[in-house]
Parts: C-alpha cells; structure tokens; sequence
C-alpha cells in the first residue's frame, strides 16, 4: 500500500503542472467555446474572470502584479494604462496574425505602433431610440435636447461623451477639444433640464423609461431583445470605440498570453466571437466569416456612410482635461 | 384600529416580498421582454448548462464555509471574552463591532492595501481572511445577545456541583448559547455567500464568485431572465437554510436527550 501510494506521490510530482493563464475580460465576452478550444490546443487552463466596470478594473491594475495575464483595456483606458507602466509590450513579431486586422484598426493615437495592445472588438456611440414612441427617426444630437421628450431622454455620464453631444450640437468639433469650446458645451448641457445621465440605458430603453439615449450600439442591441429599438450615428457624427486585448505589467505566463492573443487574432476564432456577442469586428480576414445576422445589423455594422461621420475620441491635453472634470462636476451638480 | 394595523401589515409584507416575486415569475417567462408570455423551464437549464455560474457557485461556497465557521468559532469566543471584567473592554466592544458600522468599499481596500504592503499574494486564503473580519462582528453580535440572556447564577451552579469550568461550559452555557451560535453561523455565512466588494478586492485572480458574476452580467445584459433564474434559486435555498436553522435552533437548554 506504502510503495502504491509512493509511486502516485512520485508521478504527480513527474507530471508537468498545467500551465495557466488568469484572464481579465467583460462576462460572456468571448464565443461559448473560445476558452475550450484554446486550453485544448494548448494543453493549458484559462481563468477567466469578469470585470464589473471601467473603474474596477483601473483599481485592480493599479497594484502591480495584478495577478492577470490578458487583460481588456478600451481606447478610452489605453492612455492611463501606458503612461501608469501598467502594461507589458506585445512584441508585435510574436503575433503573425496581427496582420488580419484591418489596417484603419492599427496604430492608433494611443498605441501608434502596437506595441501594446491589440484590437478585439469596435462599436460606435450613436442615439438609440423606442421606433414606437419616437417618430421620425432622430438625425441630430439636437434631439436630445427636444424639450418634449426631456422626461424620457437620457444621455452617457460619461464627461467626453456628454460633452462631445453638446459640442456637436453647437456645430463644434469634439475632435480638438479647447478650454473655450468645453466652457460653451457646458453651458448647453445645462440648458437641458436636470434629467437622467446613465452610462448603460439598456435596462431603461429595454422597458420603456427611456426612448431616446445617447448610448454605445452594444446597449441598444441588449434592448433590442426587450424593445423595438433603432440606432442612428447623428449627421453631425458619432464616436468610435475600441476594446483591446493587452498583456499585463508583471504576467506571470508573458508567452502563453502572447499565444492567447494571437490565437483571438485567428480569422475563425474572431468571427465566432463577433458571431456570439453581436460586436463588429475589427479583423479583416474575419469578416466573411461573419454570420449574416450580425454583419447586416444595423445596430452592430453602421452603413459605409454612417461610419464615414465615426471617429475616435482623442485623449484631451491634461489642462484642458482637469478642465473638463471640473465643468462636468458642475453640470453633474446643477 | 385592528383594521389599520392589518392593512398596513399588508401594505409592508407586498412592498418586501413583491418584487422577489416578480423575479420569480419572470424566471419562468418565455420572453426576454418584460411581459408575461408563456412558461418555460428554458432559463434553468441555460444556467446549469453555463460552466462559468458553476464554477462561481463553487468560488463561492469555497469562501463563505470556511468564513462562516472560522468567524463563528472566533466570534462566539469574542462574545464569551467580552462577558468577563478587564481593563479596556469599552473599547474592546468597540473593536470587535466597529466592522459592522464600517461600509464595505473602506473594509476592502484597506485590506487590499494591507495584503499588498506585506506582499501576500490574494487569493480564496485572502477573501477568506477579508470576510472573517467583517462576518465575526456579526457573529460576536448575535451571541452576545444570547449571553445576555443567559442567567449565569446557572453556571457557577455547574462549577458548585463539581463541574470543572470547561465541563460546565458544554454542559451549561453551550447548549444555551448554541441557538444564537447556529444564526451567526448562518448569518455570517449568508453575508459572505452575497458579498461583492470585499471579494472583488481580495479574491486574486480566477477567483469570480456568484455575486461577482451576477454584477458582471448586469452591468452587460440588464437583468436577463437568466439572473432572475439564478435569484429565485439563491432565494429557495437562503430560505431553506433559514428554516433549517431555525428548526437547529430549537435545542433545549441542557443539550441531548432528542
């Protein structure tokens, strides 16, 4: 019995450990089977837990190791992330597959070499809207400013997007933000009535509290399931966002998170993502891979025009970003 | 008056329970929308189809039992501690409940900050360390309660009779106490099942508990049919957990002799 249990002592200790890998992502943000197919190949166990909200994970990150290998860092992110020395470089000769995404998705402002992160998935900011209660269609972020419908109209309380509205609204840019052109948004978005700002309206749009919200389409393509929900990109513009996929400063398995990575980057294995979590999809080779469903609908892929009028949010210089904190405290508290 | 009484009594019990009912209801909606249309049993097999709540549930389970009866064990001797006379007891109550009054956010990154200056890795070790320091309060809390009632002329009775002081402590004040010993446990480990904040703090990585998930999943769906699935199953087992202890609690003074 001794000698028995020996030996089994003696082959666990042989056997190689599993090599793991702790990943940081939103829930249910990849494909039911992504993970399996992943650790299958290589002989592997992922974790994966769920980040709850941007400002929980910036507090988990802080403490270096966090622990995390990959982890999921948006464009808005992205700049504290690399200036804080949060994140690993990616070597970008260790991703062959990095040349599947679309070159517009590359060499962001801020990541202009990739040496950081690379693209996961990309939706835009637009107005969404109950095609019940709300006719016509919205064409304008005037529209959120329609004293009619200020009981039922929220916007993201989120300071760049808020602003970005009103700026368009004044026939503006958000794209060069100044310290004179913040001060007037912020008197426009005061001239709105006190109403709700909510960063994630699904739930509203979803059982008719709202009908008009300026929101990201990943929200109105949840209400949608609950609402008869349409989504402009208003004629003055819309954003563009971008999740990434990023190794974390002091990764316990730096290779293996490479490996994930380029692994996400496969033409098959991103289109089934986008497939199963309705995001459009930053990889070029994924794209006819896309089921019709997703690529066709209007709330995920904007038309060819819409996206024309789409751009990046650009990180503001930092005095006219404490500037735009304190506006929007005053906005916030009026 | 009566009258008065009993519909206001109906008045609170709707506005407690109502909306746990209409969770329930809506587990069993067909649709996804917020409006009654046919039963299914669809969304429980999604959830016990979904690895990722089963290993939540298990995360979380492997935190709340070992806090649960690690802060019983401590809090019930916190309790008995706190019977005897010495120097610095007013303050020493205070302590032991102050993590009550203390809003989790502050508890958990203190505790962050603590594990991380001394360079311990978190991990379930951690979370379990976290919770015992909120859950013992309670637990010190709910015994003491039952110290108080407790007529301690009926344990020097026992140390008279010839019982030594740790015979007369399981003989005597145990049996007695045992009921408010048992709800602290279940209370504590009903804290630790439903905590988020200090678990998200102090859990490391691959660690997502069911409360975890549950925020995750909202913050990302809505409230999906799936997450009323998952409420109204945590809600039949709290409450037969809650009877459970209950029906425990009744032992008689004494001890034995069922």
């Amino acid at each position: 019995m001794k000698r028995v249990l020996l030996a089994l002592v003696a082959l666990g200790g042989c056997s190689q450990p599993q090599p793991e890998l702790y990943v940081f992502n939103w829930a249910d943000y990849f494909a039911p089977d992504t993970i399996a197919n992943f650790e299958k190949e290589f002989g592997c166990k992922v974790k994966v837990d769920d980040i709850t909200s941007s400002e929980a994970l910036r507090a988990k990150m802080q403490l270096v190791p966090s622990g995390y290998d990959v982890v999921f860092v948006n464009d808005e992110l992205m700049p504290t992330f690399v200036s804080s020395g949060w994140l690993e470089k990616l070597d970008p000769a260790k991703l062959p597959n990095l040349k599947n995404v679309a070159p517009k998705f590359r060499g962001l402002a801020f990541d202009p070499k990739n040496e950081y992160s690379v693209p996961y998935m990309w939706g835009t900011t637009g107005i969404a809207y109950n095609r019940e209660k709300v006719s016509p269609a919205p064409d304008s972020w005037a529209a959120l400013w329609d004293p009619k419908l200020s009981s039922r109209t929220t916007m993201l309380g989120d300071p760049r997007e808020a602003f970005a509205a009103a700026i368009w609204v004044e026939g503006g840019s958000p794209l060069q933000l100044t310290l004179e052109s913040i001060e007037k948004a912020a008197k426009k978005l005061m001239e709105r009535k006190p109403l709700a700002y909510n960063s994630a309206p699904k739930e509203m749009l979803g059982s008719g509290d709202a009908w008009l919200s300026q929101c990201f389409n990943g929200d109105a393509v949840q209400a949608a399931d609950k609402a008869s929900i349409g989504y402009v990109i208003p004629k003055e513009g819309g954003t563009l966002w971008l999740d990434n996929l990023t190794i974390a400063r002091g990764a316990r398995n730096p290779g293996l998170a490479r490996q994930f990575i380029d692994y996400i980057l496969r033409p098959d294995v991103s289109a089934a993502i986008s497939n199963a979590v309705f995001y459009a999809n930053p990889n070029a080779e994924a794209e006819a891979l896309i089921s019709k469903e997703v690529r066709e609908n209007p709330l995920v892929y904007p038309s060819e025009a819409d996206l024309k009028r789409c751009s990046f949010l650009v990180e503001p210089s930092p005095e006219v970003k404490k500037k735009l904190q304190d506006l929007w405290a005053k906005v916030r508290a009026q | 008056m009566r009258r008065a009484l009993g519909a206001w009594t109906g008045i609170v019990l709707v506005a407690l329970y109502l909306p746990i009912v209409v969770t329930g209801v809506f587990s069993f909606n067909d649709s996804k929308a917020m409006r009654w249309s046919g039963f299914t049993l669809k969304w429980y097999e999604e959830v016990f189809r979904d690895h990722n709540l089963r290993d939540a549930v298990t995360k979380t389970f492997l935190i709340a039992i070992p806090a649960a009866l690690l802060s019983t064990v401590l809090g019930t001797v916190a309790a008995l501690a706190a019977r005897e006379r010495f120097r610095g007891k007013k303050l020493y109550n205070t302590l032991v409940a102050l993590p009550v009054m203390v809003p989790d956010i502050v508890l958990a990154i203190a505790l962050l900050t603590l594990f991380y200056a001394v360079a311990v890795p978190r991990s379930l070790g951690t979370a379990v360390v976290a919770h015992v320091t909120f859950d013992l309060a309670y637990v010190a809390i709910v015994v003491s309660a039952r110290l108080q009632g407790l007529d301690r002329s009926v344990e020097l009775a026992a140390r008279d009779l010839g019982a030594t002081a740790w015979g007369a402590f399981w003989r005597v004040t145990f049996p007695a106490i045992l009921p408010g010993i048992l709800s602290g446990a279940v209370l504590a480990f009903t804290l630790s099942f439903d905590d988020f904040v200090i678990t998200y703090f102090t859990a490391g990585t691959g660690n997502t508990t069911l409360p975890w998930r549950i925020y995750s999943l909202m913050g990302r769906f809505g409230v999906t049919p799936e997450i009323s699935a998952v409420s109204t199953m945590i809600l039949v087992a709290s409450a037969a957990l809650i009877v459970a202890a209950l029906k425990l609690a009744k032992v008689p003074v004494g001890g034995g002799g069922r």
